[in-house]
């Protein structure tokens, strides 16, 4: 069975929620990457949306293009991932715990902390009773959410899927983390390559995918989604490359893109080198996270541009390729690691 | 009277987000929940702290929270009445 | 896609127990493990029962031998107890050569690490050890140290969907292990008891004063409980072959979505009228078939009728035998489903109907009684367990006897 990707809708912190345009113009952030808010009444009533946080609004409105643009009105599945949750309602509802000393405390920023809001709130606003799931497994929640897609789809207990990514970033968050050296402070995001400093940026999004087993207009098709856990071995890595590329009939020069997740910060952008190196020497390369930031879910703006790269058969100047392409792109492997976790995940055009 | 109801107002405005409705759009003896302003049970409960937090006032049960929620009258003549008591 | 899926461990903590049997001596002897607050620091502490795990981090962190110099969540230490129980039952310490994957389940994670810490994380001028602790938050992070304790890397992941997270890890499991993507799967959930949560539920005002009431006319709402529930589910052809113990089969699962309400249920019981149905369909049961549902019953007046609403809209006059443990362990989120597919278990492999404490009087709106007293020698072939969560997340799984 082949999957399709028949529609994409992307909050981020490019435009890129129009698809009339793709990428033309970048835009910078200082200190992290924050995503260009749509005008929510368009999707969501101002009686809903009172009590709905940022990254609740994030979600339904990504959802709502992402369906629009694939044509369907209330999908077979709704399955979302998310590595840190609601993080402004949590930390707004355990800041009111720890300043009021338990006193006075009010429900709302409870309810929307918990982690399958995004979710159930598509659901809700859709009245869709069908399959629903969160992921919430650190930076591979985004990937397990498109395995059980794809594993639905194949079961034929779907037709079609709503894929989601979302992870927000809020000032406590941000101020904390640094705290631990994780990001390049102080810093606008036009430096996210800046190879002297250490860290990188951080950003968020929500970025969703009309996956179905049937072609409608399609973006791209998935040829494999596959997870490595806890491991920092080139073999295993080896093994499952292998794996994709024999189960697709294919050799590593058949690539035409490597799409990889690396994200300025010195250290972990060795692991990304060396996979190049080992793995993809001839092959032609580029990185995105200089358009997003780095967050759990920031693979599934790698999906996103990927599908956008073989579908419009361009790719636009703020992605930055190892070197022209002398051919048409057909095929993206993108890769993302995290920690000791690695995903790799291969897109074909239709 | 007429003081406490429109505090009431705006303090409801706040607590409960109603970014689009002004003070002199809500009827005093309109009903909050259903039709009037549209609340639900998560407003009640807002409604519940909002007394607590400002007025110093316990509701306890469900059952009395419905009588004294039933508009900003109501509820103004339920502050007044046990703020004197 | 015609592979059983069967059930090889059993593995759970709660406050009604450590280990399975210990859990079971509770069931049997009628033993609920709810009362005062004594791990957490709360002004809630002699006010709000809980249902606490009755031992410290410390002592839960020498059970679960772990190194307790390692940045660890209380979360952790509970999940790695009953995760490893079920591995070992099921002897998977000793079979190499399969694929193993873990599936684990938690709504608030490491929160528990995070309130007591919170305000320092946030000086910036207060940099100590304590900030290994910052790892610990998110849900992900106990899945893979109870992971690693196991020693499983093919497969894991995480699911957070509230009060159904476990039984959806469950459900995700069966299906893999179906769809031939691994051999056999850890699946359950775990959560601890966090100020966070008791407060949150405070503010929702379900949270019941007394011993909660499940499907009682005078129920208050729940009691907030913690633990860790997990069960080893593999083909049916790989436990026979491996010569395992197989004590039940997951025959059936489905997950719906209410689409009501973010918190309450909605009236008629949609998603869970669906969920049930669906999961029956799996299993390829029809309702009559059904000997006795471990309900979700969590106590709360919406709950409860909600779920009884659904229950007898799909069985009409001929509901089952029924009860609720939560009048046992209390709610214990995202680790219930997990601990219901143990108890569900254990009730096929000893013919025994745990009651449903606290009951009195049936509901005005339904003519529904659950069992008040232990059943033993009740033949049961199917069990259906529900799990209902924030969200309209509501799921059924079935286990059969085999």
């Amino acid at each position: 069975m082949q999957i399709y990707i028949n529609g994409l809708g992307n909050v981020s912190p490019q435009n890129t929620l129009d698809n009339s345009s793709f990428l033309e113009e970048i835009k910078y952030h200082q200190d992290y990457f924050k995503v260009v808010e749509p005008n929510y009444k368009e999707f969501i009533s101002p009686a809903a949306a009172r009590r709905m946080g940022k990254v609740i609004k994030m979600g339904v409105a990504a959802a709502n293009y992402c369906l629009r643009d694939a044509k369907v009105e209330n999908p077979d599945a709704i399955i979302t991932g998310t590595g840190m949750g609601c993080l402004e309602d949590t930390e707004n509802f355990l800041c009111n715990i720890l300043n009021n000393k338990e006193q006075f405390l009010t429900p709302t920023s409870f309810i929307q902390s918990t982690h399958n809001t995004v979710g159930a709130q598509i659901a809700l606003l859709l009245t869709c009773n069908n399959y629903n799931f969160t992921y919430v497994h650190r930076d591979l929640s985004f990937e397990s959410a498109f395995v059980d897609s794809i594993l639905l789809l194949k079961e034929g207990e779907a037709s079609n899927v709503l894929l989601g990514g979302v992870d927000e970033i809020t000032p406590n968050h941000y101020s904390i983390h640094a705290k631990k050296g994780l990001w390049k402070t102080g810093a606008q995001t036009s430096e996210f390559f800046n190879k002297n400093s250490d860290g990188t940026i951080p950003g968020e999004g929500a970025t969703f995918f009309s996956l179905s087993s049937s072609p409608k207009d399609p973006y791209a098709t998935v040829l494999a989604v596959e997870m490595l856990f806890n491991t920092n071995s080139k073999e295993d890595l080896k093994k499952v490359l292998d794996r994709i590329l024999s189960s697709n009939n294919i050799q590593s020069k058949d690539i035409d893109l490597i799409l990889l997740g690396a994200n300025g910060d010195k250290e972990g952008d060795r692991v990304y080198s060396e996979f190049k190196e080992n793995f993809f020497k001839e092959n032609n390369s580029a990185a995105f996270k200089n358009l997003c930031g780095e967050y759990s879910t920031s693979s599934a703006f790698g999906v996103w541009l990927a599908s956008q790269i073989l579908k419009k058969k361009e790719i636009p100047t703020c992605v930055s390729v190892s070197r022209t392409p002398d051919k048409e792109v057909n095929k993206i492997l993108l890769y993302n690691h995290y920690c000791g976790n690695h995903s790799l995940i291969l897109l074909s055009s239709c | 009277m007429e003081d406490l109801v429109n505090q009431l107002k705006v303090q409801i405005i706040k607590a409960l987000k109603l970014e689009d409705v002004k003070p002199e759009d809500i009827n005093p003896t309109a009903p909050l929940f259903g039709d009037g302003l549209g609340l639900d049970s998560i407003d009640a409960l807002e409604l519940i702290v909002l007394l607590e937090k400002e007025y110093g006032l316990r509701v306890e049960n469900a059952a009395s929270a419905k009588k004294i929620f039933s508009s900003i009258k109501s509820m103004a003549d339920y502050i007044a009445e046990h703020k004197k008591a | 896609m015609s592979k059983k899926v069967v059930i090889t461990g059993l593995g759970v903590i709660s406050s009604i127990g450590n280990n399975v049997q210990e859990n079971y001596n509770s069931l049997t002897s009628l033993r609920p493990g709810i009362g005062h607050i004594q791990n957490l620091d709360t002004v809630h502490k002699n006010i709000i029962p809980v249902s606490e795990v009755k031992l410290s981090d410390k002592d839960l962190g020498q059970m679960a031998g772990f190194d307790m110099n390692r940045p660890v969540t209380r979360t952790t230490l509970l999940g790695i107890i009953a995760a490893r129980e079920a591995y070992l039952a099921a002897g998977l310490d000793k079979v190499a050569k399969l694929r193993t994957g873990f599936i684990s389940a938690t709504s608030v994670g490491g929160m528990g690490k995070t309130e007591m810490l919170y305000q320092r994380y946030l000086d910036p001028a207060d940099k100590g050890d304590f900030m290994k602790f910052l790892e610990t938050h998110d849900c992900g992070e106990s899945t893979e140290r109870i992971a690693e304790a196991l020693g499983i890397k093919d497969f894991m992941t995480t699911i957070s969907t509230a009060c159904s997270s476990s039984a959806n890890s469950i459900m995700l499991g069966a299906r893999m292990i179906k769809a031939g993507m691994i051999d056999r799967v850890v699946a359950g959930g775990v959560d601890s008891l966090t100020v966070f949560t008791i407060n949150g539920f405070n503010t929702l005002m379900i949270l019941d004063k007394e011993h909660c009431r499940p499907f009682d006319d005078s129920r208050q709402g729940l009691n907030l409980g913690e633990g860790a529930g997990y069960i080893v589910i593999e083909s049916e052809e790989a436990a026979k072959a491996g010569n395992r113990p197989i004590l039940a089969e997951v025959g059936g699962y489905a997950n719906t979505n209410d689409a009501y309400h973010q918190t309450a249920s909605s009236p008629d019981g949609q998603g869970a009228f669906l969920a049930m149905k669906k999961a029956l369909e799996v299993a390829g049961l029809t309702a009559e078939e059904i000997d006795y549902i471990n309900v979700h019953g969590t106590g709360t007046p919406n709950n409860d009728l909600s779920e009884g609403t659904a229950m007898t809209r799909l069985f009409g006059n001929q509901v089952p035998k029924f009860s609720s443990t939560k009048s046992y362990t209390g709610h214990t989120l995202g680790a219930c489903g997990g601990i219901e597919a143990v108890y569900s278990t254990l009730s096929i492999m000893n013919k025994t109907i745990f009651p449903n404490l606290n009951f009195k009087a049936k509901m005005k709106e339904l003519d529904l009684a659950p069992e008040t007293s232990l059943l033993s020698g009740v033949d049961i072939k199917s069990v259906l367990s529900n799990s209902f969560g924030f969200g309209g997340n509501n799921s059924a799984l079935v286990f059969k006897k085999i």
